[in-house]
């Protein structure tokens, strides 16, 4: 019993842990500095939405034992899963830099040695993780360190803002000095960096790394349900901290250095320190994720073997599709691009990609051949009805809203 | 092409008022193009300004949260090395950017030279952050200053703008 | 070996009589799955079937509609998928075969009787784990559970 318990606990612990990523770092602060609280409403939608994806693609791959991809291929065909494939692809390849990069900044925080300097540093660590360490092992360090990042919510209090002044920006509305087209731009962004496509991948196969039977179903369901939200909550003091020291002094986030600042206000040095250790746990745990979700959708849809669970001479292409794919995310760095710039649009082409990977487990999760008497409920279709509608209207809103405000102006 | 024997004299025709038409809307539009180029412009201006702010208003807080010994030295060093790199960005964005009229060129000049002088204290804000401890008073003044600079080219290059924008694009509220 | 219909579908043949066993539909329950070894490991994607009629004519020498009846002699996997998504036919000789009598079971993937590393159709999986994976240290080993 009390091993169980540890079990649930150590579940939850590392889903609030592992919920945040680069993009849900930046979007927020971004947001925060520039919106207040005004769009905190799109973190609640975003995080629902994740728990519906992530507990449908757990089921699924509960109950039927295979993975996101290899459902996709069967059921769309080779052709327009081969589409998907490419477009997941590209956006989760995207998302990885953004994460590695992220590492590095990360790592620079607490080094003041420049971040092009850690980019292969931080690649070659992630590498040899996926190459030696255990998928649970992975999963729980990167979790309970990225816990760390508690201190954000933690500083909200230390600070001790006006909480009548901030609960009253909760409410959706447009700040004067921005327009509307932005403000729905950053909804998008902010939307797509609650509900990565990676995230997905990364679910529905780790629940096959882990080997999952419907008897885990109930405590992966208490995971997602109870770690999620905690996870948002995290997302939401990330903006609060930005809305509170960093849009009165004016200043907009275009770095991570600026994330510390309200950490180094409200709690000094050490709250400071424990943060850069969630930045650096937070941004490494999505690098990995990222990582083996471009090994999952590759391999799944070509059938290849897959899995950390195998020894890598027994998955070889898995793991060289993994490494070509931090190779290129390496290379992308190399060329001095912005990291941070590539997370803001990781998050939004993110946006875009969603109803493709959305679609087609919502259709499996109806299927009694897959799913046996664990198909959907009625509760469970009609939300995720309304949750393909949201991810419709924001995929085909997010390129025309960037476009129309130059990626937020 | 119109010349060419076998053609339809309905379509040559057709095809020459149209192109008269068009060239008649495209003179129409000329002048107002460039009007609306200066607003453009002179927003962009604007938004590169209020970068120069932000990575003025970053550094300030960097230089107290050291001072206080809240903000661990590298992280100070860090988020500074970023400010200065955001403001030297700022001026070679408004530096580089194509304007028309002699008017919106003023403003122009007038933003540039607040956003070089934002660049020296930043640079210096980083300075004092690798030094000892010493008193921040100086650097923070200097901030002080170029941050109010900063407010008052803001404040023009808006007026501008507002001026520069035609009649029929005001819709966004200028604060 | 269950029975199965196969082939394209002809919405002017008359309705298939009731046959005894479980009946499959080559696109929904075959195409796409995954195909697993005895072991349970991942041998590939089913990327197309081959057929031949009854009557010993073979699909690749001669159109076969829905009127002919046609069993599956193969599995195939490799370049056709290629040809799958874009058309066309890639020779013969570069077909990777796995021969229908290997299969055992068909549910949400296809199992085989036999071992993936036995079946031609895994050698570039041998060669990327003998020319590149393998190579690298640490390769051959169980991932670590501790430290």
């Amino acid at each position: 019993m009390k091993s169980r318990l540890l079990t649930v606990a150590l579940g939850i612990l590392t889903a609030i842990g592992g919920f945040l990523d680069a993009g849900d770092l930046v979007t927020n602060a971004v947001v925060g500095s520039r919106f207040g609280l005004s769009l905190a409403w799109v973190v609640l939608v975003g995080v629902v939405g994740i728990c519906v994806f992530a507990h449908m693609s757990g089921k699924v791959a509960a109950v039927s034992g295979r993975a996101t991809f290899e459902v996709i291929r069967e059921r769309l065909g080779p052709t327009t899963a081969g589409l998907n494939l490419a477009a997941s692809l590209a956006v989760t390849v995207l998302t990885l830099v953004a994460e590695v990069g992220g590492i590095a900044l990360a790592l620079q925080l607490a080094s003041s040695v420049d971040h092009r300097l850690w980019v292969p540093v931080a690649a070659l660590a992630v590498w040899l993780v996926l190459w030696r360490v255990k998928f649970n092992l992975m999963e729980n360090v990167t979790g309970l360190l990225g816990l760390t990042l508690v201190g954000f919510a933690v500083a909200v209090f230390l600070l001790g803002p006006d909480w009548g002044d901030l609960a009253a920006q909760l409410v959706p509305q447009v700040p004067v000095q921005e327009s509307a087209a932005v403000y729905w731009y950053f909804a998008v962004a902010l939307f797509g960096a609650a509900m990565t496509p990676y995230e997905v991948f990364f679910f529905s196969s780790g629940g096959v790394e882990d080997g999952w039977t419907v008897k885990d179903l109930a405590s992966s369901r208490l995971n997602v349900m109870v770690g999620f939200p905690l996870g948002g909550l995290l997302s939401v003091s990330i903006a609060a901290c930005a809305a509170i020291v960093l849009l009165p002094a004016g200043i907009q986030v275009d770095s991570m250095s600026q994330l510390t600042l309200p950490i180094a206000e409200a709690g000094g040095t050490l709250l400071v320190a424990v943060v850069i250790v969630g930045l650096v746990a937070a941004t490494f745990g999505a690098a990995l994720e990222t990582a083996l979700s471009t090994g999952y959708t590759l391999s799944q849809y070509l059938g290849w073997s897959w899995g950390k669970f195998r020894r890598p001479a027994r998955a070889p292409r898995f793991h060289l599709a993994m490494i070509l794919a931090l190779v290129v995310a390496v290379g992308v760095l190399m060329t001095n691009v912005d990291p941070i710039a590539v997370t803001e649009y990781s998050v939004v082409f993110s946006a875009v990609a969603l109803p493709l990977t959305y679609l087609p487990i919502l259709v499996v999760a109806n299927d009694p051949e897959y799913m046996g008497e664990h198909v959907n409920g009625r509760f469970m279709n009609v939300l995720g009805t309304v949750y393909l509608f949201i991810l419709v209207v924001a995929a085909l809103a997010a390129i025309p809203l960037m476009i129309v405000t130059e990626a937020g102006g | 092409m119109t010349n060419r024997p076998g053609r339809s004299p309905i379509c040559s025709r057709a095809v020459a008022p149209l192109v008269l038409a068009l060239m008649v809307v495209l003179a129409g539009c000329a002048p107002a193009a460039t009007r609306a180029d200066d607003a453009v412009a002179l927003s962009s201006v604007s938004d590169h300004l209020d970068d120069a702010s932000s990575a003025v208003a970053t550094a300030e807080l960097a230089v107290r949260s050291r001072a206080a010994g809240r903000l661990p030295a590298v992280t100070a060093d860090v988020a500074a090395d970023d400010a200065v790199e955001t403001a030297t960005g700022a001026v070679h964005g408004i530096g580089t950017l194509v304007i028309a009229t002699d008017d919106a060129d003023r403003v122009r000049e007038e933003a540039l030279d607040a956003a070089s002088a934002a660049v020296g204290p930043v640079a210096a804000a980083r300075t004092w952050l690798g030094r000892p401890p010493s008193p921040a008073g100086d650097v923070l003044r200097a901030l002080d200053d170029a941050s109010s600079t900063l407010d008052d080219a803001s404040g023009a290059v808006e007026q501008a703008e507002a001026e520069a924008r035609p009649e029929a694009q005001v819709g966004r509220a200028v604060p | 070996m269950r029975r199965t219909r196969t082939g394209p579908r002809d919405v002017s043949r008359e309705p298939e009589p009731r046959q005894p066993g479980r009946v499959l539909d080559a696109r929904l329950h075959l195409l796409d799955r995954q195909v697993l070894d005895v072991d349970g490991m991942p041998v590939c994607t089913l990327d197309d079937l081959e057929l031949e009629a009854v009557d010993g004519r073979s699909a690749v020498d001669e159109r076969i509609d829905g009127s002919v009846p046609v069993v599956i002699t193969d599995l195939l996997t490799g370049p056709v998928l290629g040809t799958r998504v874009f058309g066309g036919r890639p020779p013969a000789s570069r077909w990777h075969r796995l021969p229908w009598a290997h299969v055992v079971d068909i549910g949400t993937a296809v199992r085989l009787s036999v071992r993936s590393g036995d079946l031609d159709a895994t050698w570039l999986e041998r060669w990327t784990r003998d020319h590149i994976i393998g190579r690298i240290p640490g390769g051959n080993h169980d991932p670590e559970s501790s430290g």
